[in-house]
């Protein structure tokens, strides 16, 4: 084959390297991007076709033609890869915006249902408890009487049994006016073991019925008993699930009271979350609250349960949990929360932070 | 009880305003619920002579009164009674002036003549109230000056403390001077700051002696600890002086007689109750306290007739009771207009005795509600020469000297032990014993030390009037209330720590909750007593329901034996509410008996945990996949299939089931093989039988899900073992299935897996097709198999044979024909 020149080689080089940048330049698609690339780095291609002849250059000057011909095929690749990848951009934007959906449709997935507002607050309150080390337990609600009055220090004939007006089955065996008859069989079924130290939600029943009274409801019962349990332990703990229930500013105040069941005992009330302790329609005027009833285990009653109260203490609370649920709701008639409404339980959606069920 | 402050004033003295004299006492357990101010708003209330009463000249038992209302103008009024009399003074409101509550009186004609003002009895100017039946103008005396300010001369307003008490301060503060010793050692004077009045002082006792007028004898001293009788001859019966029907009135009785009132006073004052025979009607003039016979019968003072039972109490003549012992008088011997000598009854009875007497004659009165709390044997003697004293000071007559008191058990002061340091101990501050002692001390105990049972321990006197306190605990109430619990510091138990459990059963319940509310349903609380008629129809076992003997309505007469009956109710609430979708669920316990009828502990009834649910209405037609979708069997399928996946229960499977409460078509059984091989029935789920719905007024289709908490936790143990991932790819074969329509895919699915053998890696039914060319009555069913080996790749021959003999089987044992 006849040697070629180097001069005409290398204009032929140039002159395609210029052909090929205007053609990628206006290049418009995909397909005649492609069009460009087989036209000059093709097999037969002009570039490929320099590339080819090299060896038909006098040789000393081969290796400066060859050095220039990859530059140009590299830069000319390069070119190609850079606007094929504008044009993959550009497609797949023009292609997102055509997907672009209506946002205010609706979801396409139902929404949850609500937790019942006793369930929230029962949880809420078994969590502050639980934390604290307090075992959840549970007793029956179709009592005996020894079990819901005798072994709490209310015989019978006692005037303390008007504070509690129940519904019977036969003489003996009644629905449970209150949670404390769990305090008698767990300590019975654990003495000696100490602490005893639980909570007890449930179910009581009372012959009382209007918009504050309701014949069913429920308590949650609080007991410890250790050795040398005080007064002001009874105050801290309840302290502590004051402020983790009605939130950290909320004070509490123990008024002097009777229960059969613990001496001393107390009525305590929490400053009004709704005026802060300075006086409203929810609270009265008074700035606070009352909540719940509470007091030392009576001597009687640690005996009963299987206890020495020369060597023990405790003491012990209940709860009201449709009453906290109207303060911490602001629900006005306690009949709404077995109303099955789904007016009224549709609105109990789960309240920022507070985590509640698992 | 209620307390007029003007009147504590007698015993007492306190350097505070009302409001926090009544903070004071709330905070050491008296509780005050109000401080109510009597007679409030009343203004230009006059004080006027009455000059002239004449009938009115239309009569209708109407008066035309004239009096002088200290401006010399005679004024005219008419009022509807005429207990007054020329020259007596009463309370005249004027037109312009105001009544309590701010009710302004004006001039008007009654019939035809014109009242300037009106008359006012007592519970007018001092409630605001219509005067009671019989109650007349209030007379006000003759001392009273025409023209003064009438609410001045009354001390109004007045204010009075309500008391709200427990049964325990009830013991000791249904009295005026129970509450002045409370209150005195609020202000640290102690029982020294109560000005007792002097009882005895007063009487001037003359003529024959007690003894020999009446005689007493206590038949069953168990019943009644002392009886003292005093005799007053001469009375004469008629209104009380005003200063002495407001005080009543305040305290919230109500004012009847100078007899009467005399004793509901003194009963007020010292928390003695007390009663007047007419001595005329004691056949024998002697008093008998013993048990009733059996059926004996009496007429109380409320004039019913009852019938009295062997164990109660009564006072008796020697004929016939004349009193139910501490509850109520008999009509027989009450005082009355001709009334001239009577027998004054103080006494003390058993508190237990009182109130099973008054809980069995379902009669409640002032005197029983301070007697079985238990009242002052002390205050039975002084109460009683009070009474008489200011008996013969309002109704004239003489008071017989001496008194028959019979006292077989006299009280011995009761002494209690009381270590100090279990004060400090219990209360968790330190209170040194001298404090303890002084405290104490103000609330009238005396302490005195008892070196013989060991260093600082005391012996302390409970006072007479303090029935409720007989223990050390008591004791340490005391020290605490007066201390104040806001000075006890709070403090952190500090025991070992503990871990807050929660049972099982409770973290099943709760999540069984969470997957239900996530998808989608609302969980409701219903009420646990139901309506006999109703609770059967959807209860899940057919027991006879425990049945309550006292209920408050029929319809909550007992308890619910299953969950749906209150979700069905609560659909039909929702539906008359135009809530048509509606996804509801209860998580709770059903009641069974169990055990036999006497209650004894072992056969306590059954609480079993149960999980429900119910499924309402199409979701709203609109955008989106589940737009329009109806709550069917398949929905609530996979409602229990997500539910129990929730909870770890493995291995269920659905049967059909009888349940006569479901549709028998598109209900099931859910079971799983329990521990020893036998099925074991979780529940059920299916659309509720639209015959039992009728009987709840809903139409609408029901789908529902019942579940036994219980049942679910004892199928949920399957604890998680780890399996190594497949290393081998798997290989998969599709088959179509063409049967009749009865032939269920669960059928078709279980000939699949044990043909298919240990190489079948899965099975699963990706479409079911009706309509041509697949014959009519039948269906196409297409499942995908597919098949792995876990050590070695499969070939294409060795899952062709495999597969041809799942074709085989399906064709062999079922009659199908393949596509």
């Amino acid at each position: 084959m006849a040697e070629l020149s180097y001069e005409g080689l290398l204009r032929r080089l140039e002159e395609a390297d210029a052909r090929a940048r205007e053609a990628v330049a206006r290049a418009r698609s995909r397909p005649e991007l492609e069009e460009v690339r087989v036209r000059f780095l093709g097999r037969g291609g002009e570039i490929t076709q320099v590339l080819r002849s090299l060896g038909r250059v006098e040789p000393q000057r081969r290796p400066e033609l060859g050095r220039r011909a990859n530059e140009v095929r590299e830069a000319v690749e390069a070119l190609i890869r850079e606007r094929a990848e504008a044009f993959e951009e550009a497609e797949t934007e023009r292609r997102l915006q055509a997907e672009r959906v209506d946002i205010t449709l609706p979801g396409t997935v139902p929404l949850p249902g609500t937790y019942h507002p006793l369930t929230l607050v029962q949880a809420e309150m078994e969590r502050i408890f639980t934390a604290m080390g307090f075992e959840v337990a549970e007793g029956p609600e179709v009592e005996t009487d020894w079990y819901n009055f005798q072994a709490l220090n209310i015989p019978r004939d006692h005037p303390a049994r008007d504070m509690q007006a129940s519904f019977y089955f036969t003489e003996d065996l009644l629905l449970r006016t209150q949670t404390s008859p769990v305090q008698i069989r767990y300590m019975r079924a654990h003495t000696p073991a100490l602490p005893v130290k639980i909570v007890a939600p449930g179910r009581v029943y009372r012959r009382d019925d209007d918009a504050t009274h309701s014949p069913v409801f429920h308590q949650l019962e609080g007991l410890l008993v250790d050795e040398g349990v005080t007064l002001g332990d009874l105050k801290g703990v309840l302290d502590v699930f004051a402020r983790e229930m009605f939130g950290p500013s909320t004070r509490t105040r123990f008024r002097p009271s009777y229960f059969p069941f613990t001496e001393p005992s107390a009525e305590v009330d929490v400053t009004c979350s709704v005026c802060g302790g300075g006086g409203c329609r929810t609270c009265g005027g008074t700035g606070w609250v009352e909540i719940l009833g509470a007091g030392m285990v009576h001597p009687q009653v640690l005996e009963n349960g299987g206890y020495d109260p020369e060597v023990v203490s405790g003491f012990a609370f209940g709860v009201g949990i449709e009453r906290v649920a109207m303060i911490r709701y602001g629900v006005d008639d306690i009949r709404l929360f077995y109303s099955g409404d789904i007016r009224f339980l549709r609105q109990f959606r789960p309240e920022g932070e507070r985590r509640v069920l698992s | 009880m209620r307390v007029p402050l003007s009147w504590l004033r007698d015993y007492v003295d306190w350097p505070w305003e009302p409001g926090e004299l009544a903070e004071r006492l709330t905070m050491a357990g008296v509780n005050v619920e109000a401080v109510e101010e009597l007679g409030a708003g009343v203004r230009g209330i006059v004080v006027a002579r009455v000059e002239k009463v004449e009938p009115h000249p239309r009569g209708g038992g109407l008066w035309v009164v004239e009096v002088d209302a200290g401006s010399g103008r005679t004024r005219r009024v008419v009022a509807g009674v005429a207990n007054m009399r020329p020259g007596d003074t009463v309370p005249y409101a004027p037109p312009g002036s105001t009544l309590p509550g701010g009710w302004e009186i004006g001039v008007r004609r009654v019939r035809g003549v014109e009242s300037e003002g009106m008359l006012l009895a007592l519970s007018e100017l001092v409630l605001g109230e219509k005067p009671r039946e019989g109650e007349g103008i209030l007379v006000l005396g003759r001392e009273a000056v025409p023209g003064s300010d009438a609410a001045e001369l009354l001390g109004l307003p007045e204010r009075v403390l309500e008391l709200d008490l427990t049964p325990n301060y009830a013991t000791f503060c249904q009295s005026l001077i129970g509450v002045a010793r409370e209150v005195a050692a609020l202000t640290r004077a102690g029982p020294a700051g109560v000005k007792r009045p002097d009882p005895y002082g007063a009487l001037s006792p003359s003529g024959p002696e007690a003894a020999e007028l009446a005689r007493v004898t206590i038949r069953d001293p168990d019943l009644c600890r002392r009886y003292v009788a005093r005799v007053i001859s001469g009375v004469r019966l008629g209104p009380s002086p005003w200063w002495l029907q407001l005080r009543v009135l305040a305290a919230g009785m109500r004012p009847i007689n100078n007899i009467v009132d005399a004793t509901n006073y003194v009963m007020l004052e010292y928390g003695q109750p007390l009663h007047a025979f007419d001595m005329a009607r004691l056949r024998g003039r002697h008093v008998v306290v013993r048990r009733a016979s059996e059926g004996e019968v009496i007429v109380t003072l409320d004039g019913v007739r009852r019938t009295l039972e062997a164990d109660m109490l009564v006072i008796a003549d020697e004929e016939r009771p004349v009193a139910v012992a501490g509850v109520m008088g008999g009509e027989d011997s009450e005082v009355g207009p001709g009334t001239t000598d009577i027998l004054l009854e103080s006494a003390h009875f058993d508190p237990k005795s009182v109130r099973r007497t008054s809980t069995r004659l379902g009669l409640t009165s002032e005197a029983s509600s301070r007697f079985e709390k238990g009242a002052d044997p002390e205050a039975v003697d002084p109460a009683s020469a009070r009474a008489a004293a200011l008996i013969a000071e309002l109704a004239g007559g003489t008071v017989a000297p001496g008194s028959v008191d019979v006292y077989p058990r006299p009280l011995e002061p009761v002494e209690v032990e009381l270590r100090p340091h279990r004060v400090s101990a219990l209360l968790g501050v330190d209170i040194t014993p001298d404090e303890t002692a002084s405290l104490l001390h103000l609330l009238g105990f005396r302490c005195r030390p008892l070196p013989a049972r060991g260093k600082d321990v005391l012996s302390v006197t409970v006072p007479s009037w303090r029935a409720d306190v007989s223990a050390e605990a008591d004791l340490i109430e005391e020290v605490a209330r007066l201390y104040g619990y806001g000075r006890i510091p709070p403090t952190l138990p500090r025991g070992v720590t503990t871990v807050g459990r929660r049972s099982p059963t409770r973290r099943l319940a709760d999540r069984a909750k969470a997957a239900m509310v996530h998808l989608g349903f609302t969980e409701t609380v219903s009420f646990s007593l139901v309506d006999p008629e109703t609770v059967g129809l959807l209860s899940p076992v057919d027991v006879k329901p425990l049945t309550l003997a006292n209920p408050l309505s029929a319809n909550q007469s007992v308890m619910r034996t299953g969950l749906l009956g209150g979700l069905v109710e609560a659909v039909e609430r929702n539906l008359s509410r135009a809530e048509r979708v509606l996804r509801l669920f209860e998580l709770g316990a059903v009641y069974w008996p169990r055990g036999g009828p006497d209650g004894g502990e072992e056969d306590l009834p059954e609480e079993r945990p149960f999980l429900a649910a119910v499924a309402v209405g199409r979701t709203p037609e609109g955008v989106g996949p589940l737009a329009g979708w109806e709550p069917d069997f398949f929905y609530m399928k996979g409602v229990l299939s997500a539910v129990l996946w929730e909870l770890g229960v493995a291995g269920w499977d659905l049967e059909r089931t009888e349940d006569r409460r479901l549709h028998p078509g598109r209900s099931a059984a859910v079971v799983v093989e329990g521990q020893d091989g036998e099925a074991v029935e979780l529940g059920v789920i299916g659309e509720l039988d639209p015959r039992v719905l009728k009987a709840y007024d809903v139409e609408e289709r029901v789908t529902a899900l019942e579940l036994d908490v219980v049942r679910l936790l004892e199928a949920s143990r399957a604890a998680v073992r780890f399996r190594s991932l497949p290393r081998h790819p798997a290989v998969s074969r599709d088959v179509a299935v063409v049967l009749p329509e009865e032939v269920e895919a669960g059928r078709i699915e279980e000939v699949i897996r044990r043909s298919a053998g240990a190489l079948c890696a899965g099975v699963r039914l990706f479409d079911v097709y009706r309509g041509d060319p697949v014959p009519p009555g039948h269906r196409s069913t297409a499942w995908r198999v597919v098949y792995r080996a876990p050590d070695r790749s499969l070939t294409d021959a060795e899952v062709d044979e495999v597969h041809g003999r799942v074709r085989e089987a399906l064709r062999e044992e079922l009659g199908a024909s393949l596509r």
